[in-house]
């Protein structure tokens, strides 16, 4: 069973990080293999609609130039997904953004009854909308999304300052076990 | 396996009806038990933040002037829910943010009555606005850490007629979402029984 877990913050160690952080130590514990991709300083552009993924049936993004397809590839290969964003203008990142819009196009139904949960870190407000976005992705490919004890959102704004959030801590721990209890009936 | 579905359209063989029937005749044909309850001409009221089931604790709502300890106790009995609703000024209707709100928060103070059962939005639409209600049908289950199911497309069918489901059947891709919806919730249920 294996996981990967992408992050599109810009910041490295931020919020995000940690939030998913606390998810990935909760699958690791239950023996599940878990990578984790920090893409939110890349320049991963969005999807351009030249539908020359459709046309070949590859799996593959025509665009070159960046690491999309090895994260497609590596979406692919796993078991789960799971996509973290802060809240940038009550939405995710363009990083993220761009992960959805290529990785959804270039996939086909390969991604069905595999796992997904979004991760959101926000100073206030807006988070909602975020995890949504994200959520949006999973179900439209035809995924399991896994539910927590509240929306899987984590409150902070300088990075770490999440660690303080307490409910939001015991949301992403609650994940972690809900995920890999259902990872592993999906494999029986 | 029993999966409970929730029409809260004020119609009962409308759209949402429509969709409702494509997915459950998809259980019905993988051996799951389907029971269906129309409860959008219901007069159910929302949560009215007395907190009294969180002091009480007997996974009941203490507002008992209406049917929602009934469909709570259907929804505790059940190993899946589905939510159907129409598109109303861009998110569902009252009834049905009635169920959410109320058989959401008592589920939550009883020990999260709901979690790890299996859970799926649908929702009929004349033009916009459903991605908006299926999200806040959406939020419901996520927040009882429930699993939700996906399927090739955001789970809405689309008719310009409101009035009757009579159109329906022209939107295939819709059609094929529900009939995909089925399948996958009745795949997981299956996994989660084992």
């Amino acid at each position: 069973m294996k996981v990967v877990l992408f992050n599109g913050s810009p910041r490295k160690k931020g919020n995000t990080y940690h939030c998913l952080n606390f998810v990935m130590e909760e699958l690791k514990a239950a023996g599940i293999e878990c990578e984790y991709i920090w893409i939110g300083r890349e320049k991963l552009q969005g999807c351009i609609a030249c539908n020359e993924c459709r046309v070949n049936g590859d799996q593959k993004c025509t665009i070159q130039g960046d690491n999309m397809n090895e994260y497609i590839q590596k979406i692919l290969e796993s078991d789960g997904i799971i996509i973290g964003s802060p809240t940038y203008f009550s939405d995710l990142t363009v990083a993220t953004k761009a992960l959805i819009e290529r990785v959804g196009y270039s996939t086909g139904r390969l991604l069905k009854n595999k796992l997904g949960a979004a991760v959101v870190a926000v100073r206030r407000a807006g988070a909602n909308h975020v995890f949504s976005s994200i959520n949006y992705f999973f179900l439209i490919k035809e995924m399991i999304v896994v539910g927590s004890t509240y929306w899987n959102v984590g409150i902070g704004r300088k990075p770490g300052e999440v660690l303080e959030d307490e409910e939001g801590i015991r949301t992403f721990q609650n994940l972690g076990r809900n995920y890999a209890y259902v990872l592993k009936k999906l494999q029986i | 396996m029993k999966v409970v579905v929730f029409n809260g359209s004020p119609r009962d063989e409308g759209n949402t009806r429509f969709c409702l029937n494509i997915v459950m005749d998809e259980l019905k044909a993988a051996g799951v038990d389907v029971e269906y309850v129309w409860m959008g001409m219901d007069k159910i009221q929302g949560c009215i933040s007395c907190y009294r089931c969180a002091m009480n604790k007997d996974k009941q709502c203490s507002v008992k002037t209406d049917k929602l300890n009934e469909y709570l106790a259907k929804m505790i009995d059940a190993d899946g829910i589905i939510l159907g609703s129409p598109t109303y000024f861009a998110d569902t209707t009252t009834r049905m943010k009635a169920l959410i709100e109320r058989a959401g928060l008592v589920s939550k103070v009883n020990g999260e009555l709901l979690k790890h059962k299996v859970g799926a939005s649908v929702v009929a639409v004349r033009r916009a606005g459903a991605a908006h209600v299926f999200s806040s049908l959406n939020y419901f289950f996520l927040i009882s850490q429930m699993f939700l199911v996906g399927s090739s497309y955001w789970n809405l069918g689309v008719n310009p007629n409101v009035q009757s489901a009579a159109g329906m059947e022209n939107d295939v891709e819709g059609i094929n979402t529900f009939k995909n919806l089925g399948k996958n919730f009745a795949y997981l249920l299956q996994k989660l029984a084992v």
